[in-house]
């Protein structure tokens, strides 16, 4: 009815506007990085020397951007697999809006549940020489 | 205001829950945070600057927290290696996104999975939004303006922002107990 169509909306503005942020402060890295040669570093490898779930995703995004897939995919295996999900998600999200992609739904908590835990796993398969990831 | 329906908080002047599509245009959902709870038989609260008469507290939230000994919670920290702080930062959030006027803050579950996949920078924006949260809520309920997001972000900078969860994890705290 016209109320669903009114909280769709509102809730499309809403995402549309905290993507826009996102995919600004992203080109704006890769610019960035693309100009300066500098890049984040990561602040668990440096206390602990280990490195952490995200470790590498600076060099999996250049990668990508000329289309390097292979390279991208070893630099951060388990992102590659997760953020194109999500970037799907998104779009799903800010097309259709619908109930359970939004915040605090239960199938929204499950994903990230589900997405914490496969990086948690990652974390450590990643530090350990045998496996060579 | 929150939804009576879902118990979602969503901006004034919206007329339905952005989560569950109930009207929100009862005229009981209206005052927001200051609205006393009815325990003393009708009595206002008191104005800003006198003291607390009554034993609950005179905000809308006040026991619906856990309340978190801080120090319990540093040595849990320190004991667990961090992962603890991992479940505190889930807390943190899921807390202050209660008392924030946000329709749809990110859960907890989502700051924590932003924060991994930005190697922590994300961390950083994290921290300075609970204290805009805590410092939004102070305005409202006639605290006055204070400064706990740059705060925290500064702590963060710093490698201190074990801090800025202890100082986060007070003012929860507080609200917790009628502040």
């Amino acid at each position: 009815m016209a109320k669903n169509a009114e909280i769709k909306r509102e809730r499309r503005a809403r995402f549309a506007k905290k993507l826009a942020v996102c995919a600004a402060v992203l080109g704006g890295y890769y610019i960035f990085v693309r100009l300066t040669g500098l890049s984040l570093p990561c602040f668990f490898q440096t206390v602990t020397g280990l490195r952490c779930p995200g470790c590498g995703i600076t060099h999996m995004l250049l990668s990508a951007a000329e289309l390097d897939f292979a390279a991208a995919f070893a630099y951060n295996q388990a992102l590659f697999i997760l953020l194109p999900i999500m970037g799907a998600l998104a779009v799903i999200k800010l097309i259709f809006a619908p109930d359970w992609l939004e915040a605090n739904s239960r199938a929204l908590d499950h994903l990230v549940l589900i997405a914490l835990i496969a990086l948690m796993i990652f974390g450590v398969l990643r530090n350990i020489p045998a496996i060579g990831l | 205001m929150f939804c009576r329906s879902c118990g979602a908080n969503n901006r004034d002047g919206v007329k339905f829950c952005s989560q569950c599509g109930a009207p929100l245009d009862d005229p009981q959902q209206g005052g927001g945070m200051n609205m006393d709870q009815n325990m003393n038989g009708g009595m206002n609260p008191p104005p800003y600057g006198a003291p607390q008469q009554f034993g609950f507290g005179g905000n809308s939230f006040a026991g619906t927290f856990k309340e978190r000994n801080i120090a319990l919670c540093i040595l849990f920290s320190i004991i667990t290696f961090g992962i603890y702080t991992l479940y505190w930062f889930f807390t943190l959030t899921e807390d202050t996104n209660r008392i924030s006027n946000d329709p749809a803050p990110t859960s907890g579950g989502m700051a924590l999975l932003y924060t991994i996949i930005t190697c922590g920078i994300y961390g950083f924006y994290w921290m300075y939004k609970r204290g805009a949260i805590i410092d939004d809520y102070n305005m409202r309920t006639g605290k006055g303006s204070t400064s706990n997001a740059i705060i925290y972000l500064l702590l963060a900078v710093f490698s201190l922002g074990i801090v800025s969860y202890c100082l986060c994890q007070n003012e929860i705290n507080k609200i917790n107990s009628g502040f």
